[in-house]
């Protein structure tokens, strides 16, 4: 299986290596998004940090949207749904494999828009341990979540306005999550942003174990 | 010369959904006449209490309705995966209790936001009941929005069948969420004491395991001392 699993992930990083739409369209528009919310906010810096958490969240939603569209329309366009469905590849696995490239892929978002908080929003981290570890729960939460979302609407004609209305009210509470438990690593609000973190973990549990149960009925066609 | 043609159409009820149905009516009225007449108005919420009346019940009925739509969406899967043809019947049900699902949660949210202005001075609050109360009916009508998708009807089945189970993990988060976390919304609570009033009718036909929803224990006695206790 975790063969499997690295085979499929390994597939999807490469296609995306190859194409670059990750890095040279996704993430610039990412950044762009938290310039035009310093416009937004008048460039105002103070209030800038205190939302950085926030809206740090909300760029990583939208590129993070963006990317689980592209994962399975690079599928549904050259019909490798039906290769998946004849190959020997079992149906959690697929689950897992798209998940982890996506988690790579969301991962780097995250990172240059961290960058970019700091950059732009001049804000300090005041516990790194939490921020890295909220981080990456909203990065599994993030992959686990957009895979079982991004399956449903894949191959269907409507897709590029059916998934952000599927998946933003299951990301909300993420997105939530981690914009407490950032504010808190940064020093905003004084919260506990470890119980967010774990809500975060928590969330990514619960879809992980829907999709590895229901992933197969998902790829199946009628 | 125009030529018009009357075809007769075919009625899918059954004498059995007409008795429902008339029952339903007339059930329908008799809280309508005990909820805006016959009940008092609330010592401290004056008239909008009457409000609660639908309020609660809606979102239990709500409740009930997404209840369905999981357990038919689970049966659709079982059935259709042994045979493609069959378990249709359950996801048509899992379909028509959907729908009944969002009316109701819709009817919870307009009626909440009205007693809130009345009550809190404001429509709408960010507080995790409200937040995820719409945060269900968002969900839920992104999957009437995906089963009615122009695709193939046995595929579109299944994912809404998934899309089901996994939109139900939202209603206990709305429901405990005044126990998770700090709201405006009241706490749950049930009331033990009992009384011999006919006013009890109303609070048990209205109020059934109102109070996991609203926790607002609604008294019209007219000793003030014991009149609303809301639980902060």
């Amino acid at each position: 299986m975790l063969a499997e699993t690295l085979l499929v992930a390994r597939k999807d990083l490469r296609v995306e290596w190859r194409a670059k739409v990750a890095l040279g369209q996704v993430t610039p528009l990412a950044l762009l998004i938290l310039v035009v919310f310093a416009f937004a906010l008048d460039a105002n810096t103070s209030l800038l940090k205190l939302g950085a958490g926030g809206l740090y969240w909300v760029a990583v939603l939208y590129g993070g949207t963006l990317l689980i569209q592209r994962s399975f329309d690079v599928e549904t366009d050259d019909g490798n749904m039906d290769a998946f469905r004849m190959s020997a590849i079992s149906a959690p696995s697929l689950f897992l494999g798209k998940a982890l490239a996506l988690f790579v892929q969301i991962g780097l978002l995250e990172l240059v828009l961290g960058l970019g908080i700091a950059f732009f929003y001049e804000v300090r981290i005041v516990d790194w341990a939490l921020l890295l570890v909220a981080a990456t729960a909203g990065t599994v939460a993030f992959s686990v979540c957009g895979v079982l979302w991004g399956v449903m609407s894949a191959g269907l004609r409507v897709r590029a306005t059916l998934l952000p209305l599927l998946l933003v009210p299951v990301l909300t509470p993420v997105l939530l999550a981690g914009s407490r438990a950032f504010e808190t690593a940064l020093g905003v609000r004084a919260d506990a942003g470890w119980t967010w973190a774990s809500l975060m973990f928590v969330i990514a549990a619960v879809h992980t174990a829907i999709g590895l149960g229901a992933f197969g009925f998902l790829l199946e066609e009628g | 010369m125009t030529v018009v043609t009357t075809s007769r159409v075919k009625m899918t009820a059954t004498p059995i959904t007409r008795v429902l149905g008339v029952l339903a009516l007339a059930a329908t009225g008799l809280m309508a006449l005990l909820g805006l007449v016959v009940s008092p108005a609330d010592v401290v919420q004056g008239e909008a209490v009457r409000m609660l009346y639908l309020h609660v019940p809606s979102i239990w009925i709500a409740y009930g309705a997404f209840v369905l739509t999981s357990v038919s969406s689970v049966l659709f899967l079982r059935r259709s995966k042994r045979r493609a043809d069959r378990g249709r019947h359950y996801d048509r049900l899992a379909g028509s209790a959907a729908e009944v699902g969002v009316v109701f949660a819709g009817i919870t949210l307009i009626t909440g936001m009205l007693w809130g202005k009345v009550t809190w001075g404001t429509y709408w609050q960010w507080d995790a009941r409200l937040t995820t109360t719409i945060l269900l009916f968002v969900t839920y009508l992104g999957y009437l929005a995906l089963r009615r998708l122009p695709a193939d009807p046995m595929v579109r089945s299944r994912r809404a069948a998934v899309m089901a189970l996994i939109s139900f993990v939202n209603v206990p988060i709305v429901h405990y969420s005044v126990d998770w976390w700090r709201t405006l919304h009241q706490k749950a609570e049930r009331r033990t004491e009992t009384r011999n009033n006919w006013r009890n009718v109303l609070d048990i036909a209205l109020f059934h395991g109102c109070g996991d929803h609203c926790g607002c224990v609604v008294d019209h006695s007219p000793v003030p001392s014991n009149t609303v206790r809301r639980i902060a």
